[in-house]
């Protein structure tokens, strides 16, 4: 899972959402890191409503404006914890290794200056 | 031009079913991103904006792996038949080759004879040339040949002349029995004197190649003064034919692939019973472009090859050759006539297509 999906993703978790709100709560997910331009957002939601992840919640007119809100799906919440499990795993581990990097300069065992 | 219209307009890139889906909201997005932050958008947004859109034409249906090949296989049988017409197209810059009466006209002057045989052929360049043959009783005289070459306006580039001898009686194996012993021997066979020319002239972006013979002697065996000329005229390609092709089959490939991607959607959208029937047309249109496919590669894979600088200009043999003429049309016929069919029985609902996404 690429990171934008996993950010749209983590968008809906929350509740239905319309395409503008999605692009402002990646940003603040992402701390202004991730910038979903519109064309990747319905690219993206097009690709995740194909696999059944999101679904269409409901239609809203605001000012002559078409709004339409979308869902995250039993399927799409269970594929976004599966993601988020992984993820986690990975940065305990790199935290973990990390730990156990010596100190820069110091020698290793059985290394000759 | 109002914002709302020029976001509209941006959203041409898109594949039509796509825009009508998810053109409104996406023109809604667009205008209270505007809001937030005032101004036209900039060249990249809008660039970014039109990329999507091309490569939504690009894309197939997830997790439809026979689409994947279905496509392939479009784009390859796609690609050679643009390349057949590129080849065409790249013929039509050539010189016309002579018709069947100016060609006749020349042979026979050239020849000193009545009645030439003319034929129209196709190199393995699928280029265009005329052949000629005449023969019968008559005189050798080179300087009729060159003379009837020049009056037609062609400039001869090379004219060799050589003595040669007819066999009249080939060579043949003898065994002599003598003393019991088997010996092998060989008869020299009989020849009569000939005088033979080959010659090679060019004229507007035309290059012609003949010969000529006559036995001169020989009249014991019916023979003297028979005479043989011949000539093959084709057109020189102009170096528009290859690029036209390549061209061609370019155009070819993206055509089969944004073809599969538009009729897999529209399949796809469509109710179960004539979703199933558009599929099965869908997959004879695939089958029985097959044949057609095939020999429009061949005949590609010739051109792409063709020695230019060969001193003859020639027919090449390819597998397609085998397959009757007969087959590959009505291969293309029914091609062409079941994706009509499937693209009718796919064909968009405007009911359903304004529901939702999830409908």
């Amino acid at each position: 899972m690429q990171e934008p999906t996993f950010l749209i993703l983590t968008a809906l978790a929350e509740g239905p959402t319309h395409g503008y709100g999605v692009i402002r709560a990646v940003d603040t997910l992402s701390h202004g890191e991730v910038v979903l331009r519109p064309g990747t957002l319905y690219g993206a939601l097009d690709r995740l409503a194909e696999r059944g992840l999101v679904e269409v919640d409901r239609e809203e007119a605001v000012d002559g404006r078409l709004r339409r809100y979308y869902r995250l799906t039993d399927g799409g919440a269970a594929a976004l914890a599966a993601q988020v499990k992984r993820l986690r795993r990975n940065a305990d581990a790199a935290e973990a290794r990390l730990r156990h990097r010596p100190a820069p300069g110091a020698l290793r065992l059985g290394e000759a200056r | 031009v109002s914002a709302e219209r020029y976001y509209r307009r941006l959203l041409w890139a898109y594949p039509g079913a796509y825009r009508r889906r998810h053109g409104a909201e996406i023109v809604t997005t667009l205008l209270e991103m505007a809001e937030d932050r005032p101004g036209r958008p900039t060249a990249g947004q809008t660039l970014h904006l039109v990329a999507c859109g091309l490569r939504q034409r690009f894309r197939l249906p997830a997790r439809r792996p026979l689409v994947w090949v279905v496509a392939l296989f479009a784009a390859v049988a796609l690609g050679a038949a643009g390349a057949t017409v590129g080849t065409w197209l790249g013929w039509q810059t050539a010189a016309r080759v002579p018709s069947w009466s100016e060609t006749s006209v020349l042979t026979t002057a050239a020849a000193g004879l009545p009645w030439a045989s003319v034929e129209q052929w196709t190199t393995a360049m699928n280029g265009p040339g005329v052949n000629s043959t005449i023969s019968g009783t008559g005189t050798y005289d080179a300087e009729r040949v060159r003379t009837a070459l020049t009056a037609d306006g062609w400039q001869i580039t090379r004219f060799t002349e050589q003595d040669e001898k007819f066999a009249v009686e080939p060579p043949t194996t003898k065994i002599k029995v003598s003393g019991g012993r088997e010996v092998v021997a060989l008869d020299p066979g009989k020849n009569v004197p000939a005088k033979a020319a080959q010659f090679v002239a060019t004229k507007d972006g035309l290059t012609l190649t003949g010969g000529t013979d006559t036995v001169i002697g020989g009249a014991q065996y019916g023979l003297d003064g028979r005479t043989f000329l011949s000539l093959d005229i084709t057109a020189d390609d102009t170096g528009a034919v290859r690029p036209l092709t390549v061209a061609g089959l370019l155009a070819g490939v993206l055509t089969g692939w944004l073809l599969t991607s538009a009729v897999a959607y529209r399949i796809r959208r469509s109710g179960r019973p004539r979703r199933r029937v558009a599929a099965a047309l869908g997959m004879l249109a695939l089958a029985a472009a097959a044949v057609p496919a095939f020999v429009a590669g061949c005949e590609t894979y010739q051109v792409m090859v063709y020695d230019t600088h060969a001193p003859n200009q020639y027919i090449a043999s390819s597998p397609a050759d085998r397959i009757p003429v007969e087959l590959t049309a009505a291969g293309a016929v029914l091609a062409v006539t079941a994706l009509a069919g499937a693209l009718l029985a796919a064909r968009r609902r405007t009911a359903l297509d304004a529901k939702p996404v999830s409908a």
